[in-house]
C-alpha cells in the first residue's frame, strides 16, 4: 500500500514535471515581452517611426536613393520592461545572403541609455554618441546608420530593426562586431520588439 | 600621358571595387532575375489571415508559396519560418516557426496545407518548430503584444544537405555556409484577434 502510494506520487511528480518542461520549450517566451517568458501580462515593447507604417515602404529620404549620406528616420518606444539598463538596436536586410546566413548590418548601436523612449531622425554617425551609446560599423565599414539601398531590379528588401532591452550594458567598445555583440548579450534580454520597413529603389 | 594612366586606373579600382560591394549584394545590378519569394495568402508586409494562425486553432494551414527565378545550378531549397520578435530565455534566439530543407531545386513553391510529416515523397525534410512538433507553427502572438513580423527565407543551395529531420535550427543554417546562390524574404505581420 505505501510502496504503491510512493510509486504513484513519483509518477505523478514526474508528469507534472514533463508537462511544465515541455511547456517551458513550447510558449518560450511567445511574445514581444521577450525574456519574460510571456508570462508577463504587460503589453510588450513596441517599436514604431512616424516616418512609415510598420511593414511599409521607406520614403526615398531615409535611403541610398537620397545619396550615401541619408538621415535615419525617427524611431519611438514604449512598454519598456522593468529594470531595462540599455538598448541594442540592430537593423539588418534579411534579404541579402553574403555567401552565408548571415546578411547585411545597415545599423548596430548598443548603449543607448535605458531612460530613452526613442531615437531622434538623422542619429549623427559617429561612434560614440554624448550619452553614451556605441554606434559600431555597418555593411559599409561606417559607424552608424547605412540607409537602404537594394537595386530596383530585385523585389522589395525587408529592413527589420530590432530593439532589445538589456538589464545591463555591454563592455565592449565601437569595434564590436555584430557577432560579438549578441554573444555579449545572452543572458542580459528581457525584451524585444521589431519593426519592419521595405524598399527597393526607385530605378 | 602619366595623368592619363593614372585617371585610368583610378576608374578601374573604383569599378572593381563598385563591382565587388554589388557582389555582396546577391542580385545585384547586372545579375540574373533575383530569386523573388511571394503568397497569394497575403500581401508582403501586412496582416496574416486567421486560417494561417492560431486562431483557427488545429484548422492552421500553411500558406500557399511561390517562387520565380530560380538561380542556376540550384539543387535544393531551405525555407525558414520565424518570429523576430521573441528573444527566447534572455538570449537573442528567436521562435522557429518552420523549418524546411532539401526541398528540390526544380519546386517552383509549396501548397497551401503541407502535411506535418519529417519526410515527404519529394526527399523534402521538415524539422521542429518552436513548439517542437514537425512542420508549421501557425503565428501566435497574444492580442496584448504588438503585431509580431513573422519572416519566411527562402535559400536557394546548390548541394543537397545531408541532414535528418532530428537537425536543430542552428546546425542547418550553419550546413548551408557556402552553399547559397539566392535568398529571398516575404513577411506578414499577426497578433491574435483577442
Amino acid at each position: 500500500m505505501f510502496k504503491k502510494t510512493v510509486y504513484l506520487v513519483t509518477v505523478l511528480a514526474l508528469t507534472v514535471g514533463l508537462a511544465l518542461s515541455q511547456d517551458k520549450g513550447k510558449g518560450g517566451p511567445p511574445g514581444g515581452g521577450g525574456g519574460k517568458g510571456g508570462q508577463a501580462k504587460g503589453p510588450g515593447m513596441s517599436l514604431s517611426s512616424p516616418d512609415f507604417p510598420d511593414g511599409g515602404i521607406i520614403p526615398d529620404k531615409f535611403t541610398q536613393a537620397a545619396g550615401p549620406t541619408s538621415p535615419s528616420p525617427k524611431l519611438e518606444w514604449a512598454n519598456v520592461p522593468m529594470g531595462t539598463v540599455s538598448f541594442v538596436l540592430i537593423m539588418h536586410d534579411p534579404d541579402a545572403a553574403i555567401g552565408g546566413p548571415e546578411d547585411v548590418l545597415h545599423w548596430m548601436a548598443f548603449n543607448i541609455p535605458g531612460t530613452a523612449k526613442g531615437l531622434d531622425g538623422g542619429v549623427p554617425t559617429t561612434a560614440t554618441l554624448p550619452d553614451g551609446t556605441i554606434q559600431a560599423k555597418n555593411r559599409g565599414g561606417n559607424p552608424g546608420y547605412m540607409g537602404p539601398g537594394n537595386p530596383a531590379i530585385n523585389p522589395y528588401h525587408h529592413y527589420t530593426w530590432e530593439l532589445y532591452a538589456l538589464n545591463s550594458t555591454l563592455m565592449l567598445g565601437a569595434d564590436a562586431t555584430r557577432e560579438d555583440v549578441l554573444k555579449a548579450m545572452v543572458g542580459k534580454t528581457t525584451g524585444k520588439a521589431v519593426l519592419v520597413g521595405r524598399f527597393k529603389r526607385p530605378q | 600621358m602619366g595623368k592619363l594612366f593614372i585617371g585610368i586606373i583610378s576608374i578601374t579600382l573604383i569599378t572593381g571595387s563598385a563591382l565587388a560591394q554589388d557582389k555582396g549584394k546577391i542580385g545585384g545590378r547586372g545579375g540574373p532575375p533575383p530569386l523573388t519569394l511571394t503568397s497569394t495568402a497575403w500581401p508582403d508586409g501586412t496582416d496574416i489571415p486567421p486560417k494561417y494562425t492560431q486562431a483557427a486553432g488545429a484548422m492552421v494551414v500553411s500558406p500557399k508559396l511561390d517562387w520565380i527565378n530560380t538561380p542556376a545550378n540550384t539543387q535544393t531549397f531551405v525555407l525558414l519560418m520565424h518570429d523576430p520578435d521573441v528573444a527566447r530565455n534572455k538570449t537573442t534566439d528567436d521562435q522557429t516557426h518552420w523549418i524546411v530543407w532539401n526541398i528540390p531545386g526544380t519546386a517552383k513553391g509549396l501548397p497551401e496545407g503541407v502535411p506535418l510529416q519529417p519526410v515527404m515523397p519529394d526527399g523534402t525534410i521538415q524539422g521542429k518548430n518552436g513548439g517542437n512538433a514537425v512542420g508549421y507553427r501557425g503565428p501566435g502572438a497574444p492580442a496584448r503584444f504588438p503585431k509580431h513580423h513573422y519572416t519566411i527565407e527562402l535559400f536557394a543551395l546548390d548541394t543537397k544537405l545531408d541532414l535528418g529531420p532530428d537537425t536543430p535550427r542552428d546546425e542547418v543554417m550553419k550546413a548551408i555556409n557556402g552553399h547559397i546562390l539566392g535568398k529571398a524574404v516575404y513577411v506578414g505581420l499577426f497578433h491574435q484577434p483577442n
